[in-house]
């Protein structure tokens, strides 16, 4: 369940535009769910390290979602939460131990309610199956934690009821906009900026040779290795350990070997 | 010959195998045999020199521009093997190639 995490740097932009994704399509939801009654809804995006478990998810009901493809989500909600989802009042009471996946009337509507939330979530062509896990809150939120999943807590009915959803990172990363690699190069050259003092060392790569191991095994002084490089060919400029940057011409200036660059830079 | 057969075949099932416990006495270890390798066809480069600069100087480069490198022009050059240093020489003709007669080798 765990996987690599490409959603440590969320930002303050992508955590608005998570939360305009996911409200508009929870109150989509709900206003089909519910025909026409869109109750206020907020989304809260939380870092995944950084928040303590909230002491009242310990009574909540958890749901495992699985899908047609590998976008694993959980939902985390309380009674009145799933009374909410359900379209039954919010102001009846009730306990984990009240609602349960059995074959009553009132299982089968918990999850179809639970399964079209989840539905409304995800991408159209996802298929969608809910189950109840075992697992208790704490555990799904340790497990979840570690893995850095993205949570997302939505409060329903005028922030009277709440509900968590884990979200993997894959599919919270669908739900933002392409990062922008900045065509016009605005975005680099204000990294260029920040950068510009660092130093980097460049090599001057003459040519290469290949000989053999027994060749290489036998060198000596006084043994001369022919290149691959012709004279006229000049060097290349290589970015220490990284990429060629140019070719060159061989010179000198003050006693000191230098090279002049010629052709495409890179 | 046909490669197709009509015999009944059967499924084989290789042993689990852990290294070092092979039956019978262990062999002399197989230590440096060159003479395994000694076709194998490896990569030196020759490096001029290096130079040190400024991501801002770097960026800016651009062609006819020169680069002072950290060598005098009489100090020999670096033949290295995956970026190891080898060995030194100094630079000549060889024909129309670039050849690095071997002045030094770089001991282990």
């Amino acid at each position: 369940m765990n996987e690599a995490v490409p959603l440590l740097l969320l930002g303050e932009k992508g955590r608005a535009h998570l939360v305009a994704c996911l409200t508009a399509r929870v109150e989509q939801w709900r206003d089909a769910w519910l025909r026409g009654h869109a109750p206020v809804v907020a989304v809260e995006i939380h870092d995944p390290s950084s928040q303590p478990v909230d002491i009242r998810v310990h009574e909540s009901i958890c749901f495992r979602v699985r899908t047609g493809v590998e976008v694993p989500l959980v939902l985390i909600a309380p009674p009145r939460a799933i009374h909410e989802l359900m379209g039954v009042s919010a102001s009846c009471s009730g306990t984990a131990a009240h609602i349960r996946d059995d074959n009553s009337l009132a299982g089968v509507l918990e999850l179809e309610a639970v399964r079209g939330f989840a539905a409304a979530l995800l991408p159209a062509s996802v298929s969608v199956n809910v189950a109840r896990t075992p697992q208790t809150a704490p555990e799904i939120f340790r497990a979840y934690d570690a893995a850095r999943y993205i949570r997302a807590v939505i409060h329903l009915s005028e922030r009277r009821s709440t509900l968590s959803v884990l979200l993997a990172p894959a599919f919270a990363e669908s739900l933002l906009p392409k990062r922008s690699t900045a065509p016009d190069g605005e975005s680099v050259e204000r990294r260029r900026g920040a950068l510009g003092g660092e130093t980097v060392v460049i090599d001057a790569v003459l040519g290469t040779a290949e000989v053999p191991v027994a060749e290489l095994a036998a060198l000596a002084v006084g043994d001369v290795i022919v290149l691959n490089q012709g004279l006229a060919d000049g060097a290349e400029l290589t970015v220490r350990g990284g990429k060629r940057i140019s070719g060159a011409a061989l010179g000198r200036v003050d006693g000191k070997r230098a090279l002049q660059l010629r052709g495409r830079i890179a | 010959m046909s490669t197709v057969s009509n015999k009944v075949v059967s499924a084989i099932e290789l042993p689990g195998l852990v290294n070092g416990t092979g039956a019978g006495e262990r062999s002399a270890r197989l230590g440096e045999r060159f003479d395994l390798v000694e076709h194998v066809k490896v990569k030196m480069s020759v490096t001029l020199g290096g130079a040190e600069m400024p991501l801002t100087k770097l960026f800016a480069l651009t062609a006819g521009d020169v680069v002072t490198l950290d060598r005098d022009v009489d100090a020999p050059v670096d033949v290295r093997l995956h970026g190891k240093l080898i060995a030194r020489g100094h630079l000549v003709a060889v024909g129309d190639k670039f050849g690095v007669r071997i002045s030094e080798i770089i001991a282990e």
